[in-house]
């Protein structure tokens, strides 16, 4: 018997019956959901080469990859997300008359050392890509799946968090940041580090209007009607257009009446390189992280041959089952006997 | 209502910590008196409040086992870990520096360096790949710092330095400011948005208390 052959590796479970059902419960929960609104599930393969994530565009930083290689010598990847594969598939399998297009996904993903896993290094993401459409319209249609499929779920408090990042983009613009610096700055503002970001802007010649508007950047945060606090600003037609696009979607979801799970943060600015406009996270209590990211991504399958704007979220199962699991007695069962 | 808690930094960060809360009115006392709980409540206004071992802080935050905590921006800035850092507390101030043999100073730009000791390695490693641009040996020691460079073991350090007695007692010098330091308030980032509301009232209490203080010794000075 080997040294070993007891133990499982660090960073991935045993899910015995109990909780494996309680997860598999939830799984079909989002599944009926989404088949019901029409979106098509999909799979992807488990194993990619490496090549499909080594792109600016799909940003995953190779030490977080588990890799091993084929029978050529060729780089393989355990797949650490399903955005990018289908982005793959949507390049180069789709044909015009298959847009707009509505796709759903849920399975496991691989990487070292996730901190939004909890420290899972293999997870389940749960999660929606619509393709094809590039509007307020879909946006918004896309944040509205996550609150449902959310409380489908039984979760009883959650809250998520709309923000914009060609705003971001469109101030460093103003204030004649360099990468460098708009990285820096981007940095700062991601972890509302208001004394560092002092310490930048005051180092910067810029317009005192944009010196204004980028200290208050974090602490736009809150109720759409924050947005107000911009009007009489001077921005630039991105930042200008940003807005317009959040505007939008805070009052499709409010026609929706969905205004109580929506809350705006034009100071959440991370993987510039990859979201191209709205991006949103979901949080709720008992866990330190967000249950659920996602947001427009229009550069992604342009990069595999085919220009196509897209928006999707990924909802991580396992830490949605733990958030559950601090709430007793939650709907999970009844709404499965309700079906 | 949910508890908030509040995750602070044992040691010489401690006392100040209390104090910024009980000048914005909450009632800390029960943890001045030395004692061996590890968990004092508040049950008026349902705050929890904690000590913890400085480095640990930061792991508390992180994970939302603390709404919010009080640290050095020396663990912060070791521990990288991801919340919001919203305000200088302006106390606990010093720097990170890099310190070395007086003969190195002014020399840095010729000087190759191979070993550095520090207690600060995720720092260290930060600074020499960003600023010096230079592949170094960093070995990590738990304290007194300021010994490796006197027995040989490396030819620099990273280290905090307050008054920097320290270092001259013992034949070193500052060769480079690495970052400035001092106690500052992190936020977990789910509990700025669920617990906006507390969170803001103890934020902006700290605010108003330190821009006062300030001005106090503003007045102070211009007195003299």
């Amino acid at each position: 018997m080997g040294k070993w052959s007891i133990y499982i590796p660090d960073g991935v479970q045993d899910l015995l019956p109990e909780q494996c059902g309680n997860k598999r419960k939830i799984e079909s929960i989002i599944r009926n959901h989404l088949t019901a609104e029409n979106y098509l599930e999909i799979e992807t393969p488990t194993i990619e080469f490496y090549d499909v994530y080594d792109s600016e565009a799909a940003f995953m930083p190779q030490e977080t990859m588990y890799k091993f290689f084929d029978k050529e010598g060729r780089i393989l990847v355990l797949r650490p997300d399903f955005t990018v594969p289908v982005a793959r598939i949507t390049a180069t399998r789709f044909r015009e008359s298959d847009f707009p297009c509505r796709l759903f996904y849920i399975g496991n993903t691989f990487r070292y050392d996730e901190m939004g896993g909890g420290k899972m290094n293999e997870f389940t993401q749960a999660g929606v890509e619509f393709l094809g459409e590039k509007n307020a319209k879909a946006d918004a249609e896309v944040v509205a799946q996550a609150i449902y499929c959310l409380k489908k779920a039984g979760l009883p408090e959650f809250q998520i968090d709309i923000g914009q990042v060609e705003f971001f983009k469109g101030i460093m613009e103003e204030a004649g940041f360099s990468q460098t610096d708009a990285e820096e700055a981007r940095a700062l503002i991601d972890r509302k580090n208001y004394p560092g970001l002092e310490e930048l802007v005051s180092k910067h010649d810029m317009d005192e209007n944009i010196r204004c508007i980028m200290l208050d950047i974090p602490k736009l945060f809150g109720s759409v009607s924050m947005l107000e606090k911009l009007s009489d600003k001077k921005l630039n037609k991105k930042s200008l257009s940003a807005i317009s696009n959040l505007k939008k979607i805070f009052e499709i979801l409010s026609d929706n009446g969905l205004s109580q799970y929506v809350s705006l943060d034009l100071g959440m600015v991370s993987s510039l390189n990859y979201y191209t406009g709205m991006i949103f996270k979901g949080f709720t209590h008992g866990i330190g992280y967000p249950v659920l990211s996602g947001g427009r991504y229009d550069r992604l399958v342009g990069s595999f041959g085919k220009d196509c704007p897209a928006t999707g979220f990924s909802i991580g199962v396992n830490m949605l089952l733990t958030a559950l699991e601090k709430y007793p007695g939650s709907d999970t069962v009844t709404e499965m006997e309700a079906k | 209502m949910r508890y908030l808690t509040v995750a602070l930094a044992k040691g010489r960060l401690a006392e100040l910590s209390l104090d910024l809360f009980s000048g914005i009115g909450y009632d800390v006392e029960e943890m001045r008196i030395g004692s061996r709980k590890l968990i004092f409540f508040d049950e008026l206004r349902k705050i929890k409040y904690f000590l913890a071992k400085p480095a640990d802080v930061p792991t508390y935050v992180d994970y939302g086992a603390a709404d919010i905590g009080i640290v050095g921006r020396d663990t912060i800035l070791e521990e990288g870990r991801y919340f919001y850092e919203v305000l200088d507390l302006g106390f606990g101030n010093c720097r990170m520096v890099l310190a070395g043999p007086e003969e190195y100073a002014g020399k840095m730009d010729s000087v190759a360096i191979s070993r550095v000791a520090t207690k600060y390695p995720g720092i260290a490693r930060e600074y020499f790949h960003r600023k010096r641009r230079e592949s170094v040996e960093i070995i990590p020691l738990s304290g007194s710092v300021e010994l490796a460079p006197l027995v040989g073991l490396s030819e620099v350090i990273v280290d905090i330095v307050e008054s920097g007695r320290t270092l001259k007692e013992n034949g070193l010098v500052v060769l480079d400011v690495i970052a400035d330091i001092s106690a500052r308030l992190i936020v977990n980032r789910v509990s700025m948005k669920m617990e906006n509301e507390r969170i803001t009232e103890i934020v902006e209490g700290f605010k108003g208390m330190l821009k006062s203080k300030s001005q106090a010794e503003c007045g102070k000075s211009d007195n003299q």
